[in-house]
């Protein structure tokens, strides 16, 4: 059986990983609650709210500082959210027989995750081309980068092509419960061309909504369990909010090899889930 | 956005009542399970049961609702927001994000 304290400090934990590269640490808490026994549906569940938390806990921040791109979070959105409820939906509706799927899906998400942030490492920003349809959206943006002490422009392409991918996307979170924000970047700055921190601060902006689409789907179906999901709610916002803190003081290096690892033996275990059910 | 910290300060610190044992139990006759129904639903008689008695479900869930409700308030002042700056394709982009979230809200 799991506890409170338990729960606690794995979200913790997740809250400040997942804080140091841009995830709302879902990914890293589903896997471990399920390897201490838990119902892999109900973690999915309670994780769902708490990663609102920890998306309202830094969206704010950072819409103030002006990183979020908030046209192009809401584009974006339509996709995302409309794909969370529809992964919601599946995963209420799997048996517990049908279980094995999801920790297979989960370790193939997790993988994309690890190319997500393992190609994201040595990228450097260019400016791209807006095409026709970004421009008719309006997606372009400036944000004050404070280590250089410029003002970077920067201009959003492809979004036609960046909608399909937030769906699937969208799917993903709502069947794992989490905020897909390791995909997400890779959408944002693979096809649309957005800096990295306007990426990570747009992606915290774009979960919360998505986040609720899934959530509201679960207080239907019976797998929440509000004790365990205000746990996690507080802590992953302890833990983001002290990662949040500590960041500046690390390397980028460091940051994103402790993810690699994390993840590496995510991956691992929630095969090895799998695999045994089977 | 301010105020959304404000209120998840808040709603977090409504969360924090904890009841006797330490361990979660995850029973189907369980108190802290939501039962079914959509959310507006469960928003709607948790205010009305936390007016009438503070317990230990009644503040987390009382928290959780607040949770829930910062993110949908931002959809919504986008809503407006757009509409002042008389950004037509954005408010059509804001509604139909709010009328997706909605109806999942309603529906389950």
């Amino acid at each position: 059986m799991i506890d409170i304290l338990t729960a606690l400090l794995v979200s913790v934990f997740a809250g400040f990983i997942g804080s140091l590269v841009g995830l709302g640490g879902a990914v890293i808490i589903t896997p471990v609650l399920t390897f201490l026994g838990l119902d892999i549906r109900l973690a999915i569940a309670a994780s769902m709210v708490a990663i609102i938390a920890t998306s309202s806990g830094s969206a704010s921040s950072y819409v103030r500082g002006g990183l979020s791109n908030i046209r192009a979070a809401f584009y974006l959105e339509i996709f995302t959210a409309v794909g969370a409820v529809i992964g919601a939906i599946i995963t209420s509706r799997i048996t517990p027989n049908e279980e094995v799927y999801l920790y297979f899906f989960f370790a193939a998400f997790l993988t994309t995750s690890f190319y997500g942030i393992f190609g994201r490492r040595n990228r450097e920003f260019t400016s791209v081309k807006q095409d026709s349809f970004a421009k008719w959206l309006g997606l372009e943006g400036s944000y004050f980068d404070k280590p250089t002490g410029k003002t970077v422009d920067y201009k959003l392409t492809r979004p036609a092509a960046a909608g399909p991918g937030m769906f699937v996307a969208g799917i993903a979170a709502g069947m794992l419960g989490i905020g897909a924000g390791g995909f997400k970047v890779s959408i944002h700055e693979l096809i649309m061309g957005m800096p990295s921190k306007v990426s990570t601060a747009t992606s915290n902006f774009i979960i919360g909504m998505t986040a609720l689409a899934g959530a509201s789907v679960y207080f239907d179906s019976g797998l929440l369990y509000l004790n365990l999901a205000a746990t996690l709610a507080i802590g992953t916002t302890i833990g983001s909010t002290t990662g949040a803190r500590v960041l500046p003081r690390l390397r980028n290096k460091t940051v994103k090899a402790l993810f690699l690892i994390v993840l590496a033996v995510l991956i691992v275990q929630m095969v090895y889930k799998g695999a045994t059910l089977v | 956005m301010i105020l959304s910290v404000i209120f998840e300060a808040s709603g977090l610190l409504l969360n924090y009542l904890q009841t006797g044992s330490s361990s979660l139990g995850f029973t189907d006759q369980s108190i802290w399970r939501v039962g079914g129904g959509n959310f507006f639903d469960f928003a709607y008689s948790t205010a009305i049961s936390a007016v009438a008695s503070v317990t230990a479900v009644e503040l987390v869930s009382l928290g959780i609702v607040t949770l829930m409700f910062t993110p949908y308030f931002r959809v919504i002042a986008a809503v407006f927001y757009y509409s002042i700056e008389k950004d037509w394709k954005y408010v059509a982009i804001t509604v139909f994000v709010f009328a997706v979230i909605t109806a999942a809200l309603f529906t389950f």
